[in-house]
């Protein structure tokens, strides 16, 4: 059959229906006449010639619907017709639309926007051909003798680690034994080690050094120019680089003649050769790589490391399999080949081989948890939005009962009520979901800066594409037909005789569904509070935490010299000009310089020893150590409690110096003074000349750690971080500080810069929006619950007036009238608290890693929530109530 | 030929043993029209009123085959039978 000519012939059925239909009546009007004409002629007086044709034909009006049905599009007109009488009954009541599509909106644009993300994040594809025949090769085994660039972890209770990198020469080996089978192709990220020299300036980049086959194993080529291949000559391979359609837009100026250009990466000239597409971004979804120089030129690039040193392991592997290759062949293939070429450095040598179709999962793997929690959340906030439809729409459908019962007599099927109600909760679905996306475009932009933006250099994007489109509309579909359903089939299943007779009787079995329902909603409004208590107090037990320093008014960023040469004593006699060059600005009260910010996450650790004196209990006792400047402690606002701070004085190497915190002082030398003790640290011996008082390092949620300050003129630091004391908003004195940074090399760009407030807020962004979303979710869920609440308890009023009014007559007192209302208000409450309390108790385990200086089960939290969601409740059945109780028995027996 | 014209031949060619409802005719040539095996055409009526003329296409020449074979079969089959018993 030919489709098309169906469809056409279908189409112009739809269009021009009213033309069909009259076209249809003028036929059978012409047959009628013809067959009348018939009886005449056969004796018959024309009025009963007329008769016998119809009754021949069968009936018209019968036979011109069976007709209209047989050009197959009696469903569609009957959708339209539907969707113009849902439309109506919506217009008929506007508080009920507009309550039902703004709650939907909200749930359905909360899940789109975590959703977008969930796929940004976790579950979008590599954008490359064939990304299921991508592999990550991880491996385990224990061993002391090298040296780690890269992932390296030991999972608890497991007695091997988990690494990601291995040595050149390893990697050439599994490369080589894989060869025919599969492409195993080498990557090292060059962190923060290299700045960029550029038309518009000095710019810190992101670089991945890469073996010669990586963008054949990946499956990438440059949208023009080349990439490097297998077989590239190693001298020229040395001085090239591939870069990021990103970096070649943003940072070169989208140059059409970029190709063959130079740019200078730590001093070292290299040409362009090639720029990717626009949408290889990196190694996995959140990446931003910004350029691929060859593995040739690491010893150019990065000259502090020998690139085939046995012991030196930098090469992150991922792999190819070809087509032919099952996982298990490549599995026992690249494992021979490890355990051939490390088993004499790393004991107990296996190979962990993961599915790579997204890339490299440790970003995934963090950010897994949270955004599954988050998802839960939307989850329960939309069944929330669900039950609320639903309650609504029963109570409604109770109000259009005696509606429901005509159609049926009238001659409307079962399955045409049904398809009508579904129609309508549909209509309204999609309605939420027209302003879900609207919801979702926001939301996405505030989660995304809530979440992910604050990790830094991580470059998700979560947009709203065709997948996530979708999901909102299967979404709206599946919230339509959940809150649809019941109150169809209750709808159709009224009959009619039955509903038309008795009036108003009380009992009715309906409410007993939509009990349930309110008290559903109940139970999970308690489930979202008890989330937003739990969360909330985490952040304000997070926010007031005192790090023991003053954390205002600190501007703050780092500084990378060695990417412009310096090293030994120009590298201190640099830091002392910047330091004197920043002090100068008006409004700069102090400069502190440190090898790691504080509360970034990052520190510095090291093993330590007395060499005077043996230490008991622990076998290798290690401490945070910070490598800062003389007037650090000032700048701060750490006090020195004992001795004295470090001094411009401290230089060369006999003696070296260290100031030690409080911890430290009462771990190990239980609480008597260590002045004048000496401390073996980073390899060298330390006087301790002072205590200093304890200050959060790494992080604001940690125990304050046993901490080792030592001077920076006593042990070279690479790169810094400037923290600049001001006595106006620190941001405002950023371009200030640029150019002071550039009199003294503007070659050195500033990287990272931010307020030492903002450093401590990325720290608990994720407690904070977990915070402020279940906050908002619960905030809506309780809403929404009491909607519910209201919409029953005023409902069960209205059916009960004559009832009241007969009792209000006998006698009954308001108190009377009103106590079992109130006490059936009170009881769905209570089932649903108890309800939702018991999901909670459950609930939390999940998101007890998440909460901090609050149990899961803190008692304040619950109670709290419990009696916010009963005084919520009392608010909304307050005006049924009343109305109950001022109910004029006359008036209320008049209407009966 | 128009609708009243097939109903007063299926009476005549089935020597009036054929005399279904007339007005079901409607919803079937309706159905022949959209699977395409018959042609509509709006025109003048022998007593000079307008009339929807009806014609059998080529595909509905085709399917007329293939169901008078199947109708062959079948009642072939059912003759069969009555035959037996």
């Amino acid at each position: 059959m030919n489709l098309l000519r169906v469809v056409r012939y279908r189409l112009r059925a739809l269009v021009r229906g009213a033309q069909l239909d009259r076209e249809i009546e003028e036929e059978m009007r012409f047959h009628v006449d013809m067959v009348a004409r018939e009886y005449e002629a056969a004796g018959h007086a024309p009025q009963e010639a007329r008769r016998r044709a119809l009754l021949d034909f069968g009936g018209l009006t019968r036979k011109k619907e069976e007709t209209r049905g047989a050009r197959g599009v009696r469903w569609l007109e009957d959708l339209g017709r539907d969707l113009r009488y849902g439309l109506r009954m919506l217009r008929k009541s506007p508080v009920f639309t507009s309550v039902a599509i703004v709650s939907l909106g909200l749930g359905i644009g909360a899940n789109t926007a975590i959703f977008s993300l969930v796929d940004a994040v976790l579950l979008r594809s590599l954008p490359v051909p064939h990304p299921e025949q991508l592999r990550v090769i991880n491996w385990t085994g224990t061993s002391s003798q090298i040296t780690i660039a890269g992932s390296y972890s030991q999972p608890p209770g497991q007695r091997l680690a988990v690494a990601d990198a291995v040595s050149y020469g390893v990697f050439q080996a599994m490369r080589e034994r894989c060869a025919g089978s599969a492409e195993v192709f080498g990557f090292t990220r060059l962190l923060d080690e290299v700045t960029a020299q550029l038309p518009g300036g000095s710019f810190v980049a992101q670089g991945l050094m890469v073996s010669d086959n990586f963008f054949a194993g990946l499956g990438v080529g440059a949208s023009f120019g080349r990439v490097f291949t297998s077989g590239d000559p190693e001298v020229e391979a040395a001085t090239w680089m591939v870069i990021s359609h990103d970096w070649w837009q943003h940072r070169l100026g989208a140059d059409p003649e970029v190709v063959g250009q130079t740019v200078t990466v730590n001093e070292h000239p290299l040409v362009v050769i090639g720029v990717l597409p626009e949408n290889i971004r990196g190694l996995h979804s959140g990446d931003a790589v910004d350029f691929y120089v060859s593995m040739a030129a690491q010893p150019a690039l990065t000259p502090w490391w020998s690139r085939t040193a046995a012991d030196k392991w930098w090469i992150a592997m991922m792999a190819r399999l070809a087509p032919a290759t099952s996982d298990a062949q490549f599995a026992a293939m690249a494992e021979a080949a490890f355990v051939n070429a490390a088993g004499n450095i790393v004991t107990e040598p296996g190979l962990l081989v993961y599915e790579g179709r997204a890339g490299l999962k440790a970003q995934r793997d963090s950010y897994r948890r949270p955004l599954l929690i988050l998802f839960g959340i939307g989850g329960v906030m939309i069944l929330v939005a669900c039950a609320n439809l639903a309650g609504l729409s029963l109570a409604r459908g109770a109000a259009r009962e005696h509606e429901f019962a005509l159609r049926p007599a009238l001659g409307a099927s079962r399955s045409r009520l049904l398809r009508q109600s579904l129609t309508e909760s549909l209509l309204l679905g999609l309605l939420g979901a027209g302003l879900g996306v609207a919801v979702a475009v926001w939301g996405r932009a505030a989660l995304t800066s809530l979440l992910l933006a604050p990790s830094g250099g991580l470059n998700y994007d979560a947009k709203l594409d065709v997948r996530v489109l979708g999901f909102t509309l299967c979404l709206s579909l599946i919230v339509g037909v959940l809150s649809g359903l019941l109150p169809a089939v209750r709808a159709a299943g009224v009959d009619p005789a039955s509903r038309l007779k008795e009036r108003g009787a009380a009992g009715s079995p309906r409410l007993g569904l939509g009990r349930a329902l309110v008290a559903g909603q109940m139970a999970l409004a308690i489930l979202l509070l008890v989330g937003a208590g739990l969360y909330g107090r985490t952040l304000v037990n997070l926010v007031r935490i005192d790090p023991g320093f003053e954390a205002d008014n600190l501007l703050v960023f780092r500084l990378n010299p060695e990417g412009a040469g310096y090293d030994g004593e120009r590298l201190t006699a640099f830091y002392d000009e910047v330091a004197q060059s920043l002090d100068a600005i008006p409004g700069v009260g102090g400069v502190a310089l440190s090898r790691n910010a504080l509360l970034s996450g990052w520190m510095s650790g090291g093993d330590f020893r007395f060499p005077d004196r043996p230490l008991q209990g622990e076998a290798r006792p290690r401490a945070h150590w910070h490598s800062v400047n003389e007037s650090y402690f000032e700048t701060m606002g750490i006090p020195i409690l004992l001795g004295r701070g470090l001094r411009v004085t401290d230089t060369g190497g006999d003696p070296k110096v260290a100031v030690v915190n409080e911890t430290f002082v009462q771990r190990y030398f239980d609480g008597g003074s260590p002045l004048g003790q000496r401390l073996n640290i980073g390899g060298a011996d330390r006087v301790i000349v002072g205590v200093s008082r304890d200050v959060k390092y790494t992080d604001i949620k940690e125990e304050v750690p046993p901490t080792v300050y030592s001077s920076f003129r006593q042990d070279e630091t690479a790169d810094g971080f400037f923290a600049v004391r001001t006595e106006v908003p620190p941001l405002t004195l950023l371009n200030q500080a640029r150019r002071a940074v550039a009199v003294v090399d503007e070659r050195v760009p500033l990287d990272r810069v931010e307020t030492q407030l903002q450093i401590r807020d990325r720290s608990i962004a994720e407690e904070r929006l977990f915070a402020y979303l279940c906050g908002a979710l619960a905030g809506l869920g309780l809403l929404l619950s009491c909607i519910g609440l209201y919409g029953l308890t005023a409902y069960n009023v209205t059916r009960r007036v004559g009832d009241i009014g007969v009792r209000v007559a006998l006698g009954a007192t308001r108190r009377q009238i009103a106590f079992p209302i109130l006490r059936e208000a009170v009881s769905l409450v209570a089932v649903g608290s108890l309800l939702g309390l018991g999901l909670a108790l459950g609930g939390v385990q999940v998101i007890r890693s998440q909460l901090y200086g609050v149990g899961p089960h803190d008692p304040l939290t619950l109670g709290s929530g419990t009696l916010l969601l009963l005084a919520v409740a009392l608010v909304a059945v307050w005006p049924p109530v009343r109305r109950a109780t001022s109910i004029d028995p006359v008036d209320a027996l008049r209407v009966e | 030929m128009h609708g009243y014209g097939i109903s007063v031949l299926i009476r005549q060619w089935s020597d009036e043993m054929l005399r279904v409802e007339q007005g079901s005719l409607y919803p079937a040539l309706y159905r022949l029209e959209e699977q395409g095996w018959v042609h509509t055409a709006w025109g003048t009526s022998e007593n000079n009123r307008r009339a929807k003329f009806y014609s059998v296409t080529r595909e509905g020449l085709e399917q007329l085959q293939v169901e008078r074979e199947q109708w062959r079969r079948l009642s072939g089959g059912v003759n069969l039978v009555l035959q037996e018993v």
